[in-house]
């Protein structure tokens, strides 16, 4: 079985910060893989350099068989990817973002059609088709980042805080599409801090810290990791990052602030 | 709600002004977004001195222009004032001062739009609307950052006339006299530039972002600013000629109806004040028209009460920034009509539509883009507008503008090239992440520049070719082989200096460390090959290819096109 992502001992610094420190993980066919950790713990640089928006220090990276750095216009094609910040042209509208990508990617301009006509109505936006994005919620700004994600059915979906700003119901068809694209035979790898949603939706889970790989697995082998039967995952991870004893201090410092008042 | 200190207000309201220019610099200067905050928390003095610099700069301009009523003081002040003279002195005097004061409501205008479009949004109060400040503290401190934002060019325009007329006639009364004029048409000018900017935000602008047809409405304000703003310091001078000569002939001859200045004397701004000025300057001298001076303190009285509507009209549009606009009658936006169909295109003519979409809807990028446009049609209207002897001949205004078409050709393509890259501040986003080849980015980007910086090439062969000798038909094929030349040679230097990354060469991310070094080659490299070319055409068709000079000037072209065209080939896969 080919790997659908292998990144190993993958290094990234930024000056003399060590923002990615020697990571390994890979991604199975019909796997969808959470990466978790704090902020700062090195997802998006991770993410930036699975796609080849970064220059690596060292490490190798594989997505397909197909290398990011030496051949990033062969990997882009087979990889669909939601960015946690914005990165929509906010001056076009909605339908002239779907001509550009489409336009890119060489899709069929009437299979696209009917694409993108069931992702709009399913993401409940197709009523902003012509407005500016400029002029959407934070929400529906989401939206219209991963339907251009998920425009050409694409082979990996790599989605960064994807529920960031969603709505219940399209949180719901989100999940929904998730399980959809695994069905199709899909792969996804994707990072979140909403911990129910990894815990509910992931194959595996990567918690990564300081560039580092903490652990890995499946959500029970985390659980034993962390010698926490029945822990939820938000648990697992506060104290499979050491951060379990320093939260417990902040709240506790909090409730007596707040009983000050 | 307890109202807070003036002082306090005051030390507020310059956080909120140097916001302000930031965001004005966001908005429209050259540097991306992430290099203008980079500038900043490098160095936030320098940017405060940036932003007084550019006070100073108005102040500059004005000061020039203040040269011209001085002017008129000077020769009032010189002359003797007889019966047959009088009419004519005083036309005079009262139209310099009246267009020194549309002068200065124009140079304050232009040079600050940008500033007043952006403090007019009401964007930067966001932040203090849910703060407990009470409505009079609110009010207050909108008032004390439109003050600082004009507080140099204000000073300014107030005292430098009355302090130059006290300095040159040594007389009290002129000074108070200057002043209190000024004041009365500062108390004009400054409400409307309050009015004026306030429309130009809240209909033009802010209307123009949320809508797909705004940037018809964008383009052409922009048109409107750059074709009035640029010229306008180039034909300064043939105005200080045109003015000079005027004043000459109507001294001399005496010949200026009355009625001219009856009427004149009426319209409340610029001339009522004007006139009243003038006819009590020329008071010491015993000469004086009672009709002529009640009929301007009428104009004057006018003045006065328009003042009173502007001035109000104007703060409570100042005190409308410090509240919460009005909630906008939303669109209801129903999918029921709504047709879903996707079109595609070529790479070369999707890259194209969407920054060129992207440039006429981002109005800092697409002044830089049609100042690019422009400047060669500068250059023609300010060459037209020389006096000859500066030229010669109209064969010599001719070759003047051949030269500096290929003088400015590299600055036409930075500043093209800066208004694509401004329009794309989200670089490295989304672009970055889908698969294209670099080449056609490279297209896309090369076609637009070309035909930009060639279209003026092309309507000043079309208005002239009547006048063109042969030597100057083979200088415009030149011209138009060094604007193909120098896009290929400018946007590979670009990607070569700026956008190495893995191996490769992009336009989607940008390396900017030592960029003033970077920039600094580019030029270097882009001369040398213009020069270089201009002048190994020149060597070989001379001495050696005389009767072939046409088609080695395009055999020449077409080599170094040819052998750039393998270079962008091989650099960008």
């Amino acid at each position: 079985m080919e790997l659908v992502l292998i990144v190993n001992n993958l290094k990234k610094s930024f000056g003399s910060v060590k923002a990615v420190d020697g990571l390994s993980f890979n991604v199975k066919p019909g796997e969808i893989y959470g990466l978790l950790g704090p902020n700062g713990a090195g997802k998006s640089t991770t993410i930036k350099s699975i796609l080849g928006l970064l220059e690596i220090n060292s490490g190798y990276i594989s997505v397909f068989g197909d290398d990011p750095i030496k051949t990033p216009s062969k990997v882009k094609k087979n990889i669909g990817y939601v960015p946690e910040e914005f990165s929509l042209y906010e001056s076009m509208t909605v339908a002239e973002l779907l001509n550009f990508v489409a336009s890119l990617r060489a899709l069929d301009p009437q299979i696209t059609s009917l694409d993108a006509d069931e992702l709009l109505k399913s993401l409940n936006v197709k009523k902003y088709y012509d407005s500016l994005i400029a002029s959407l919620s934070h929400g529906n700004k989401q939206k219209i980042q991963i339907i251009c994600a998920l425009l050409h059915r694409p082979k990996l979906l790599i989605l960064d805080e994807p529920f960031s700003g969603l709505d219940a119901r399209s949180s719901a068809i989100l999940k929904e599409l998730f399980q959809i694209h695994i069905n199709n035979g899909g792969s996804i790898l994707f990072s979140t801090h909403i911990m129910e949603q990894a815990q509910i939706l992931c194959t595996r889970i990567g918690i990564i810290n300081q560039g580092k790989m903490v652990a890995e697995g499946k959500f029970e082998e985390l659980q034993e990791l962390a010698q926490s039967a029945g822990a939820t995952l938000e648990e697992v991870f506060l104290k499979l990052t050491d951060q379990e004893e320093v939260t417990n201090g902040i709240i506790a410092n909090l409730k007596r602030l707040t009983g000050k008042t | 709600m307890s109202n807070l200190s003036r002082s306090k207000l005051w030390q507020f309201s310059k956080k909120i002004h140097e916001e302000i220019h930031f965001q004005t610099q966001l908005a429209t200067g050259i540097s991306t977004k992430v290099e203008t905050i980079e500038k900043y928390e490098k160095n936030l003095k320098s940017q405060r001195r940036l932003a007084l610099l550019g006070g100073l700069f108005i102040c500059y301009i004005l000061g020039v222009v203040t040269i011209l009523p001085v002017m008129g003081i000077l020769q009032l002040f010189s002359i003797d004032i007889t019966s047959s003279n009088f009419t004519a002195i005083v036309f005079t005097n009262s139209l310099i001062l009246s267009i020194y004061n549309m002068y200065i409501l124009f140079i304050l205008f232009m040079a600050g739009l940008m500033n007043y479009v952006t403090f007019m949004r009401g964007d930067y109060f966001k932040l203090l609307r849910p703060l407990p400040l009470s409505s009079r503290d609110m009010t207050q401190l909108t008032f004390y950052v439109f003050f600082r934002m004009n507080a140099i060019q204000l000073t300014f325009i107030l005292f430098a006339l009355p302090v130059v007329g006290l300095i040159l006639t040594l007389s009290p009364l002129t000074f108070f006299i200057l002043l209190l004029n000024n004041l009365i048409n500062l108390g004009f000018i400054v409400p409307v530039l309050i009015i004026v900017a306030w429309i130009l935000a809240q209909k033009v602008f802010n209307k123009a972002e949320k809508s797909p047809i705004g940037p018809i409405i964008t383009v052409l304000t922009m048109v409107v600013y750059i074709l009035t703003v640029i010229p306008i310091f180039f034909l300064m001078s043939s105005f200080y000629h045109i003015i000079n000569q005027l004043f000459n002939s109507t001294l001399i001859t005496g010949k200026i109806n009355q009625k001219i200045n009856f009427l004149l004397s009426l319209i409340p701004f610029p001339f009522s004040s004007n006139y009243l000025t003038t006819l009590v300057l020329l008071l010491p001298s015993g000469s004086i028209s009672f009709p002529l001076t009640l009929q301007s303190v009428f104009g004057v009285c006018i003045l006065l009460s328009f003042i009173v509507v502007a001035f109000r009209k104007g703060s409570s549009l100042i005190q409308k920034l410090a509240f919460e606009p009005a909630i906008e009658r939303h669109k209801v936006f129903s999918e029921k009509d709504v047709v879903i169909q996707v079109k595609t295109s070529t790479l070369v003519v999707t890259f194209m539509k969407k920054t060129l979409t992207m440039v006429f809807r981002d109005y800092g990028a697409l002044t830089l883009f049609v100042l690019g446009l422009l400047m060669p049609l500068i250059i023609f209207m300010y060459s037209f507008a020389m006096p000859e002897r500066y030229i010669g001949s109209d064969r010599g205004t001719l070759w003047f503008i051949i030269t500096m078409l290929v003088f400015l050709v590299g600055f036409q393509i930075f500043i093209l090239y800066n208004s694509l890259r401004l329009s794309e501040r989200n670089l490295g986003g989304l672009l970055s992440t889908l698969p294209f080849k670099e080449r056609d980015l490279f297209r896309s980007k090369q076609f637009i520049i070309s035909i930009a910086c060639l279209l003026p090439i092309l309507f000043f062969f079309l208005l002239f070719q009547e006048f063109m000798t042969i030597g100057m038909l083979y200088a415009l094929i030149k011209i138009f082989f060094v604007n193909i030349i120098t896009v290929y040679v400018f946007l590979i230097l670009h990607a070569f200096f700026f956008g190495k990354i893995n191996n490769r060469y992009t336009f989607t991310i940008e390396n900017i460390e030592n960029q003033i070094r970077k920039w600094i080659a580019i030029f270097v490299g882009l001369y040398s090959i213009i020069l270089g070319y201009f002048k190994l055409t020149e060597i070989i068709s001379e001495s050696i290819l005389r009767n072939w000079e046409i088609g080695f000037i395009i055999l020449t072209g077409m080599i170094l096109t040819s052998l750039l065209e393998l270079i962008t080939k091989r650099m960008f896969v």
